[in-house]
Formats: structure tokens, sequence, C-alpha cells
């Protein structure tokens, strides 16, 4: 896969794994979205062309790719916690956040 | 709860795209490599290395404790088989070197964990989709949002 298209992958991965772990909006989309491009992420992560000094040169991403496998697994957990109700948790209510 | 509903399909679309998408990413990934491994030679039984079927070409080195055996003298080599003919290094462990079109390991561990092979993420897909009738049924669920 060649690197730009990679790297715009991860840049969706990230933020979309950034949305329902930090905002915790959309969490059944954005986890989905999350599980299935970290999964691509990993798998591909052994070939990734990269364009250098007019070359085409194929990089392995080695245990980096164990990481995005990781990842995967995390959001497809979220995915199903998600759809079940047990993620996202309630938020503690603090009674200082509601002083008039 | 039509809204819901329509993002779990929209979703599980997603994803039942997305399993094939992983599998060609998986194909895709396969590369020229140099593949070392160990094999025990026995006298005349065909032994086939690890990655036969990508073998790409017919160079192969193969050496036991350090001397290099010659290919048609004391071994045969056939697309990823190796047949000893010299007896004298029968039950040997012998250290292979040959050229494969494959994925790197890391990427056929990952396949393994992600279940590319096993089909256990459908399993996953049916479960988020029991749970989703389960959580219509009797609500606590929070779909598509918090």
């Amino acid at each position: 896969m060649w690197s730009g298209i990679y790297l715009a992958l991860f840049a969706l991965a990230a933020g979309a794994t950034y949305i329902y772990v930090v905002e915790e909006e959309a969490v059944v989309f954005t986890s989905a979205i999350a599980a299935g491009t970290w999964s691509l992420l990993a798998i591909t992560g052994g070939g990734v062309d990269v364009v250098s000094g007019g070359e085409t040169v194929t990089m392995s991403l080695g245990s980096v790719q164990y990481l995005f496998a990781g990842l995967s697994l995390l959001s497809l957990i979220a995915f199903v916690g998600s759809i079940i109700g047990w993620y996202p948790t309630d938020p503690e209510i603090h009674n200082e956040d509601y002083r008039v | 709860m039509k809204g819901d509903l329509w993002t779990i399909a929209v979703v599980l679309v997603f994803l039942a795209m997305m399993l094939p998408a992983v599998g060609l990413g998986f194909e895709s990934a396969a590369d020229e490599r140099t593949i070392d491994e160990e094999l025990t030679l026995e006298h005349q039984e065909p032994v086939e290395v690890s990655y036969a079927d990508d073998v790409t070409d017919d160079d192969v080195t193969v050496t036991v404790d350090g001397t290099e055996l010659e290919e048609g003298t004391d071994y045969d080599w056939d697309s990823g088989e190796i047949t000893l003919t010299n007896d004298e290094y029968d039950g040997e462990t012998a250290a292979v070197t040959y050229s494969a079109e494959t994925q790197s390991e890391e990427t056929h561990d990952v396949a393994q964990v992600l279940g590319v092979f096993d089909g256990w993420i459908a399993i996953v897909l049916l479960f988020v989709v029991t749970g989703a009738i389960v959580a219509m049924a009797f609500g606590g669920s929070n779909f598509g949002g918090r």
C-alpha cells in the first residue's frame, strides 16, 4: 500500500479513536470505523511502499503492527460494548458542576 | 429507535465490507523475501519448506554444520521440496535459505490475531447483532451517541 494512503488511513483511525475515547461521541459509528481501519493498518503494515529518491522502497512496520492490531481489538470491544450499553460508562456527576 | 437501527445497519454493512478489505490487504502485503529456516533432512524423503507455495525462484542454499551442500549431488530442489540424495547427511538439521513472495512474520501473526483465517470476527458480529436485539428489547443502550 502506498504510504500516502497508509497515512490517510492512520489519520482516519486516530481521529475516530480520539472521538470515541475522548469526546465519547457517536461511539458505535466511530469505534467501528476505528476497528476497521486499525485492522487494515495492522495487516498492510508489512508492505508500505515509500518513494525515496525516485525509487520505490517497501517498508515493514514490524512490531508496530502488533500495536495497531491491539488498537483494533480495543476498538472492537468498545464497539460491542457500545451496542450493549456497557461503554461509555455514565459520567460521574460532581455537585460543583451544578452550582448556581 | 429508528435512527439507532439505521446506525447499527450502516455500521454492520461497513464492518461486513471491511472483512474482505482486510483479506485483500493481507494478500497485497506479500513481497519478495529471503526466508531462513531449519529443516531435518531425510535420505530420499522429500521435505517441504514452510513457504513452498510461495517460492519465487530455484535459488536455494542448504547448509549443514557450516558445509554448503551441492544441488544435484547432495540434494534435489523442486519448487519448495528438498530431497536428500546423499545419505551422509541423513537426519542432520540443515539451514535452508530461499526466496519467496510472502507476507512478513509480523503480518502473519497479526492476521491470526485478527482472525482473518479463523473467521471468528463473524462470531463477534453475530454477538453484536444479538446484543443489539437484546438492548433494543430491554433498553439501556446508547446507540450512535453517548
